[in-house]
């Protein structure tokens, strides 16, 4: 996981192992990592890493959206108490503007670049998981709430449930623009129907 | 040109000052004339004005086209305004050749020396009245003066082969070369004079005795003038020859007969007829200038500045700074006075004890002197300006002695050493010396002065060290950061060996040219921050006192180090550390 090609790296110690289960890699405890790197070569490094760290975080924790203002949710990601360092707002922004560029995350629109989605996994993946667990489960031709998707018995053990519904949403707009299905307006979010046509149909 | 003789250079293309000689101004741009004729090697350069020297370095060819003429031999100073596309220029009439200035140092130096009273000056003069034996003329037989190229009676020319007719053998110079020292050497060593048969009389040939000036038939000059410098020179070899003896062994001598034979062979033969024959085939070979065109050399100012420069060529003569020349080893002189006095049985008994107390009384009173300048230049300002050089001086002399003793506290000495090399600039480049050049001068003086200093630093000083460090050491002649800025940008014009670099963040440094590049520093600083402690970082401030280095240049190269991706930061409230850059191989 790690080469100690340094003194440095065998200082980091041992990677810290969150209660959750989730465990850190070691670089987790080096003090430059909450640091916004000047050299852009290094920057690059970091955010990369930060990046792949917030989504195994993320997909650990079945979480989709960061905010910034929100200090409890990734406390213990973005806040290494064992080396008293913490991530200032404005970089997690910019590791979050990283992401966004590779596509790996996508600012709230409405939220003025303090709330994001995290893509630990994109809406094609999603679209793919969904249709084919509809078409498994034998959905197809009906019409499923969004509700039931995210939340229902059905989809108890599925990776998706409790799905962020903006993630939902984007899922959908995938497979319809792919012709896979087709969406009605519901009352509110949860009502929103779908409905799955053969495929090849 | 035959005048000017090649002047010693530092490593920065500056003139190398005898001691007390002080630059007074600096043109650049100066052309050099022989006579009327422009000297095609000497087309520009730099003229340097001391209180001794007109000293001229050529700007392409410093090396080898670097000369200087000594102000004692200029007679008179003419100005030209310049017209049109012509140059101001400068005339130096300089002194005939009879008063030819190997005779005119070699008296100096005698009569400074304190060995000096074998000659009286009348007998100098007389013997500089003329300078080539008398010729024959070959139609008339009219006996003519050296000098004259033209018989007196007929008008016919000086015939070139006079010089080997048998009739004047004593007349060839080249002759004079050989015939003169063995004559003098056996005359001396066998103690007598009757049985050599002397010198030949160039026009009545007979044989006169060879400390015979005028020949005792005819009266003409038996000897020129270059002859006597050569007697004159041995002589002076042969004092000095004296004085290096133990003081048992001297003997007083005060005419050029009673001469000892051991230290004649041990200085007089070796050394002086070498010497002699250089400076004889210099004085007949090649082709001679017209003698009007011999004296005088003209300065052409391209870039102007002729009129002060004359003003101060005046006061410089003027003053005669050269008449108060130091005594060359005046130790020694006062030696051989001591020992003089010693034999003749005056009584001096503070330097007359011999043995272990006479050395120790002798670095008690050197020791005291001493003394007495340090509390006479500390009394006042002006008092320690006008010591400076001395103040200077003494340093000099405290530092070569503790490089010398080995026993003494080596860290201490080191440390005092460091105090001494901050010292010591004898004399500063100033705006009033330098003039037009005065930053270019500057520059040049810096990079003497700082190089070994920013080598000991490792190579890179922040500017504002620089200042400090170079203004403490010219003591009153302080610049203005402003000078010290446009010398630095000068170095690479210079082709100097020192360059002003700009980091990012504005810090100016001063670093040497090619030893310590940025790859260098950046991989020692990469190699330290890897060898750490684990778990720890480097600051500036760490940095700075590991490899004593200013915090701000820490600063720098560390930036530096970080900009190369080599190392990554780590901000915190304790301050900006640095570390070993591990994202760049970090896989996970």
């Amino acid at each position: 996981m790690s080469q100690a090609t340094s003194n440095a790296a065998q200082g980091l110690g041992q990677a810290t192992t969150l209660a959750s289960g989730f465990q850190f890699p070691s670089i987790h405890n080096f003090p430059p990592f909450y640091t916004l790197q000047p050299t852009a070569s290094t920057w690059k490094n970091q955010s990369d890493l930060w990046s792949t760290i917030i989504m195994r975080y993320y997909r650990h924790h079945r979480l989709y959206q960061l905010d910034l203002d929100d200090s409890t949710t990734n406390d213990q990601l973005f806040n290494n108490q064992r080396i008293n360092r913490k991530l200032k707002p404005e970089t997690i922004q910019a590791i979050v503007e990283e992401m966004v560029k590779k596509g790996d995350a996508e600012w709230d629109a409405t939220s003025r670049k303090r709330r994001a989605i995290i893509y630990w996994r994109r809406p094609e993946d999603w679209a793919a998981m969904i249709s084919s667990w509809v078409f498994e489960s034998g959905f197809n031709n009906s019409i499923l709430t969004y509700y039931e998707i995210a939340h229902g018995e059905n989809s108890e053990d599925q990776e998706f449930y409790n799905i962020h519904p903006t993630v939902l949403q984007k899922t959908m707009d995938v497979l319809v623009k792919r012709g896979v299905a087709a969406t009605f307006q519901g009352a509110n979010f949860e009502e929103m129907g779908v409905k799955f046509f053969n495929a090849g149909a | 040109m035959d005048r000017w003789d090649p002047i010693e250079l530092t490593s920065t293309f500056r003139p190398v000052l005898e001691p007390q000689e002080a630059i007074q101004t600096t043109q650049d741009q100066v052309g050099l004339y022989d006579g009327r004729v422009k000297a095609e090697d000497y087309p520009n350069g730099t003229v340097y004005l001391t209180n001794y020297r007109i000293l001229y370095i050529d700007a392409k060819d410093p090396v080898r086209k670097s000369i200087g003429l000594p102000l004692r031999l200029i007679s008179g100073i003419q100005h030209y305004g310049g017209f049109m596309s012509s140059s101001p220029k400068i005339t130096l009439d300089l002194y005939p050749r009879s008063t030819n200035s190997d005779l005119q140092s070699s008296t100096d130096f005698i009569s400074s020396h304190g060995g000096g009273g074998e000659l009286d000056p009348s007998a100098m003069a007389a013997l500089t009245l003329r300078t080539e034996p008398s010729w024959v003329c070959t139609v008339c037989y009219n006996s003519n003066q050296g000098g004259l190229a033209k018989c007196t009676v007929c008008g016919v020319r000086k015939p070139q082969t006079s010089l080997e007719t048998p009739t004047t053998p004593a007349a060839d110079p080249f002759h004079y070369v050989e015939s003169i020292p063995t004559n003098t050497t056996i005359n001396e060593t066998s103690g007598t004079t009757n049985e050599q048969p002397g010198i030949a009389c160039p026009a009545c040939t007979f044989h006169n005795d060879p400390f015979m000036i005028h020949c005792e038939i005819c009266g003409t000059q038996l000897q020129d003038q270059d002859s006597m410098v050569f007697m004159l020179h041995r002589q002076q070899q042969h004092q000095r020859s004296i004085s290096q003896l133990p003081s048992a062994l001297s003997q007083p001598s005060t005419s050029l007969s009673t001469t000892s034979a051991a230290s004649d062979t041990t200085a007089g033969k070796l050394s002086a007829p070498g010497k002699f024959m250089a400076g004889m085939s210099n004085f007949y070979g090649g082709s001679k200038p017209t003698p009007e065109d011999a004296n005088s050399v003209k300065l052409s100012f391209r870039a102007g500045g002729s009129g002060s420069f004359q003003t101060l060529l005046k006061s410089a003569m003027g003053n005669k700074a050269w008449k108060n020349k130091p005594k060359p080893r005046p130790m020694e002189t006062v030696r051989n006075q001591s020992s003089s006095t010693t034999e003749s049985g005056s009584s001096s008994p503070s330097i007359q004890v011999g043995g272990i107390s006479g050395i120790m009384r002798t670095v008690e009173s050197n020791k005291k002197v001493a003394d007495e300048t340090l509390s006479e230049a500390f009394r006042d300002l002006q008092g320690l300006m006008d010591k400076a050089a001395e103040m200077v001086a003494l340093a000099e002399a405290i530092s070569n002695r503790l490089s010398k003793s080995s026993n003494v506290n080596n860290e201490e000495t080191a440390t005092f050493k460091t105090y001494l090399l901050s010292m010591g600039i004898a004399a500063p480049v100033t705006k009033d010396t330098a003039g037009a050049v005065f930053h270019k001068e500057l520059a040049r003086e810096l990079v003497e002065f700082i190089l070994p200093i920013v080598e000991r630093e490792g190579g890179t000083m922040s500017l504002m060290d620089i200042y400090c460090v170079f203004n403490r050491a010219r003591g009153v002649e302080l610049i203005s950061p402003k000078d010290l800025y446009t010398a630095c940008e000068l170095f690479e014009v210079l082709n100097l060996p020192l360059r002003l670099r700009k980091f990012d963040s504005g810090l100016l440094v001063i670093q040497t040219l090619a030893r310590y590049s940025d790859d260098e520093v950046s991989t020692a600083i990469t190699t330290r921050i890897q060898n750490l402690p684990p778990g720890s970082g480097l600051t500036a401030v760490e940095l700075a006192s590991a490899i004593q280095i200013s915090v701000a240049l820490a600063q720098e190269q560390l930036l530096m180090t970080e900009a190369r991706g080599l190392i990554c930061r780590d901000e915190s409230v304790e301050g900006l550390r640095f570390f070993d850059n591990l994202f760049t191989h970090w896989e996970i």
